[in-house]
Order: C-alpha cells, then structure tokens, then sequence
C-alpha cells in the first residue's frame, strides 16, 4: 500500500529531483547542440565562399593563383579505396575466424584483446608505426604507405562488425547448414556471410567515414603532393593533409580552398551515415 | 519431480512393474539400429546405455520431460552434436549395418543420408528456390530443367508447392513461420535422405501450421524413416507408429504408440502419458 502511494506521489521531494535531472538533461543536450551547429554554420558559411566547379576539375594552386582540390580530392579517394580493400579481407576474414573457428583458448583472447586495443589507438601513432615499418626502410612517403596507415585504423573496426553480427546468426543456421551435409566453409561462404551482410557493410562503411578524414597518419606517410599524381609508389595529394597546409597558410586563398575540402568530407561523411542508416532500416526488415 | 514417489505397492499376486520394456522391431524392418549408446556433454552424462531399432518408413516419436535426453539422442543419429568440443558419443549407431560413430565416417555424406529440421526455422538468406536446391547443388550436378523438377518434387512432398510457386524467386525469409517450417522440410528433403530427423518442429507454430506440417509427416513415411522429438503427446499419438519414452537419460518404453499410449508397461510411462507428470 506505501509503496503504491509512493509511486504515485508526485509533490514531493521526488517531483523536485525528477525536475532538477530532466532540466541537467536538456542543458547537456543543448551544449552538445549548439556547438555542433556552431561547427556546421561556420563550416557552411566559409566552405560555400571557396565553392565552386573549380574545386572538382583544377589541381592544388601556388599562393595567389586560381585552383582548386582536384588531385587532393582523387587522392583521399584512392587511398581510402586501397585501404578499405585491405581492410575490408583483413578484417572479414579475422572477425570470421574470431566469430567462427576460435575456440575459446588464450591466443583468441589475445587477438581480441589486440583488436580492441587498436580500435582506439591514437591515429598518430599508426602513422608513426607505418613510416618505421613502410617510409624509412623504402627511403620515401608513398600512396602506399598511406594506404597502409589508413587500413590499420580500418581493419579493427570491420574486424569486430563482422565478429559481432557473426555471432547474432542463431545457432541453428549453421546447424542447419551442417544438417544438410554442407561443409563449413561453403556454410560461412554462402549462407552466413550473406545473413550477416548488412551489418558487415555497416561496420565497413562506418570505418570508411573514419579513414577518410583522418590527417595524423597521412602526415608520416603519403605526405603531399601539389600535383596530380596516382603513382601509388610516391607521395599523394590528399584532402585531410591540404586541408591542414592550406588552414594554416597566411594566404586566403589557400584559407577558402581549406573550407571548402572541410565542408566536402563532412558531407561524404555525412552521406555516408546516412547510408548506414537506410541499409540498417532496411536490414531490420529482411 | 522422480516418478518413483507415485509407484504404488502391487497387490501380492501381481508382478511389479518393470523398470524397462523395450519392444524390438523386426530385424527386416530396423533402418537405424542403436546399440548400447551413452553419450556425454563434457563430464554430465546425458543418455546411458541407449538401445534400440528405428523402423524403416515409419515414424518414430521421442516424447519423455524437458531434459531427459530425446533431442541429444536425435543430435547423435547425424552426428550434429560434433560441432561442439566436448561432446562424445559411445557405442554404435547403425545405419543399414554401418556404424555411423565410426571415426572414418564422411560427415558430409551421413548428413546427406540423414536430414534434420529443427525447432525454429531456419531458411538460408536466399530465395525460397535457391533453399531447396541448396543441398542438391552441393552433391547433384543437374541440369537446369532437372534442378527445377527436384525442386517442385520437393516443395510438394513438403504440401508447400501450392503456395509458393508463384514466387519461387523470392526471399525466403517474406514467408510465414509455418511455410518455413515446411520449407525446411523440402530443402531436406531434396537431397533424398533416408532419414529424417525432427527436433521439436511445431513447437513454434500456430495451430493450423501445425495440422499441416503433421500431415506432411505423415505422407513423408512412405519414403523416409522419420524420428520426431516432441514435447506433444498428442501430437505422437496421432503422427508416429512407434513412440519411446525417456526419462533421466534412459530409455524407459519403446513399442507401437497405440500399446504404448493405451497398455504402458513401466510405472514411470504410464504417469507420463496420462499426465500424471511431465
């Protein structure tokens, strides 16, 4: 009987501390809110000034000539290709193996323990790990090395999407397959790789959106380049490493071409969020 | 709750009820013979000195209380249970005469003999046709227009033809839980087994799904053995020839449903099948 009364007691003390907590709530929120309009507004407002067909077809200008990002913007696209193809093998095959065939022992541990720990290593630091491994024994910054960098950040990110969804297939699917006399890779290869599929793609998308704004590894390892270039084996125009020169540089120029390759990979961001979002609605009802 | 608690003194002249009675079936008859089966999750021992004859084209029911030990005897009929370390089978399984625990024993090949569906159904990502064909496609390398034929055959022998043969090419996965349910009894049954195991099939189905699926059985046993776990004693009376009842991993009764269900020999079968417990 008190405790019902209780519940249904709305003037006292309760009702102050339920007040007081949606009100922390909302102003959390409303920080939160408006720092990332500020953020938009500003994004938007001085990448628009830069804007211009010029962008996409003119390369990377000296101070005080006209350009525009072209050569950054092939080169951020190629590099995130060649290193989502990495890591997208990498990481599939490694969350399958993690999800399908390890056995519970410590080198499983081990490998899960490590991919966690490289989900959340600072960025600098795979730079840094590729240009010891990539830059310096080749004697040079390439694509490559950038790719490279780029796919480590990536490949842990797919490599615990795929173990994850894996793991939601029931049981039953493969026992299923088993029934049928089918052997188990065949049964990975054609039923559970497909089952699992949207959240595969999810989870590759999503590291696709964190590569391909990430500046830290690039600086050690594809560098720059002020020209059009697709050599893989030598230093590559990117947007994140433009964006970073053309930012700080005293020219205004160089200053409204930085707005405007930020307000570009927010909006592939962006895009591809949203992306995700219509591929996971759509999963749902599969 | 131990069943022993119910047995009631017998009056002088009457013999007390036996602890075990198993009918055998006729040696011509038997498909899969088991012969002094234990079987062991890890340290627990699940089934203890199982053994019994599975009739040929004939449905055999498993009934007995939620953990007595009925689906892991069906698991080991394919060897499903394999998949998991830690599980052991000892004793001898024999399919037409072949100890299917042979350590040599082609695993594909057995489960190719001996289909199962199970609990929840569980159609492949993939349209209703390419789940049928599936296995076939693995063994059988046939032609497109013989492909299609198994694949009617099958859907019709699983009484589901009628509604999906307009949309074979769609995602199995828009059909009802009962379609699929029936479907997974196609896709075992395209491959031609001579044995079919059901763990529990209804149990997740609405009444009418139900009635369809036993009818299906019931047709089924003119080609296949069928073994069939359920927790519905109605549902082994009406579908199955033969029922078996088992109680802590032994079993108790086996012999023709109607003597078992009208005539049980043993104490413990007779307070289960007149609901006295379970």
């Amino acid at each position: 009987m008190s405790a019902a009364t209780a519940i249904f007691d709305r003037s006292g003390r309760r009702r102050v501390y339920n007040g007081v907590f949606v009100l922390l709530c909302m102003l959390a929120t409303a920080i939160a809110l408006v720092a990332l309009a500020a953020i938009l507004f500003s994004l938007l407002r001085n990448g628009f000034g830069g804007f211009g067909l010029s962008v996409f077809t003119e390369d990377t200008p000296p101070p005080g000539a006209s350009g525009g990002l072209r050569n950054a913007i092939l080169g951020s696209v190629l590099l995130c290709f060649a290193a989502m193809i990495a890591a997208v093998i990498l990481g599939m095959l490694a969350g399958t193996w993690l999800a399908e065939y390890s056995r519970d022992g410590w080198y499983s541990r081990t490998v899960r323990f490590v991919n966690d720990v490289l989900l959340s290593a600072p960025s600098i630091l795979v730079g840094l790990f590729v240009y010891v491994i990539a830059v310096r024994p080749l004697h040079g910054f390439s694509a490559l090395a950038g790719a490279l960098a780029l796919a480590l950040i990536a490949a842990p990110i797919v490599t615990r999407a795929t173990e994850d969804v894996l793991r939601l297939q029931p049981r039953t699917l493969r026992e299923s397959g088993v029934g049928l006399g089918t052997p188990f890779w065949i049964i990975i290869w054609r039923i559970l790789w497909k089952a699992a599929a949207g959240g595969i793609i999810t989870g590759a998308l999503l590291a696709f959106a964190r590569i391909s704004g990430e500046t830290a590894p690039l600086l050690f390892t594809a560098l720059n380049n002020q020209f059009f270039s697709v050599n893989l084996l030598r230093p590559i125009a990117n947007l994140p490493v433009t964006i970073f020169n053309f930012a700080l540089s005293p020219y205004e120029d160089w200053q409204k071409l930085a707005w405007a390759g930020a307000l570009l990979i927010a909006f592939a961001v962006l895009a591809i969020n949203v992306l995700v979002r219509i591929l996971a609605m759509r999963g749902k009802h599969v | 709750m131990p069943a022993s608690a119910e047995v009631q003194t017998p009056p002088l002249d009457e013999q007390p009820p036996p602890q075990q009675f198993v009918e055998p079936v006729p040696q011509d008859e038997v498909k899969v013979s088991i012969r002094n089966l234990n079987f062991f999750y890890g340290q627990t021992h699940a089934l203890l000195d199982v053994s019994m004859g599975i009739p040929n084209k004939a449905v055999t029911a498993i009934v007995g209380p939620s953990g007595c030990g009925k689906s892991t005897l069906l698991r080991v009929l394919n060897r499903i249970y394999g998949l998991y370390p830690g599980q052991r089978a000892e004793g001898e399984v024999l399919l037409d005469g072949q100890n299917i625990l042979d350590r040599k024993v082609h695993l594909p090949w057995l489960r190719s003999r001996v289909g199962m569906v199970f609990q929840q159904s569980t159609p492949f990502p993939m349209s209703t046709f390419d789940n049928v064909a599936f296995g076939v496609r693995l063994y059988e390398n046939l032609r497109k227009p013989e492909l299609a034929a198994r694949v009617e055959e099958s859907l019709r022998s699983a009484a589901l033809w009628e509604e999906v043969k307009d949309k074979l090419d769609r995602s199995a996965l828009s059909l009802s839980g009962g379609q699929q349910q029936r479907l997974c009894v196609a896709r075992s049954m395209a491959v031609r087994p001579e044995v079919l195991l059901l763990d529990e099939p209804a149990s997740a189905l609405d009444p009418i799904s139900t009635a369809k699926l036993e009818d299906t059985i019931v047709s089924l046993k003119r080609e296949v053995a069928i073994v069939i776990v359920t927790h519905n004693l109605q549902q082994a009376a009406r579908v199955s020839d033969r029922t078996a009842f088992m109680f802590l991993g032994r079993l108790i009764e086996y012999g023709t449903t109607e003597r078992v269900f009208n005539n049980p020999r043993t104490a413990r079968a007779a307070d289960y099948v007149t609901g006295r417990f379970g």
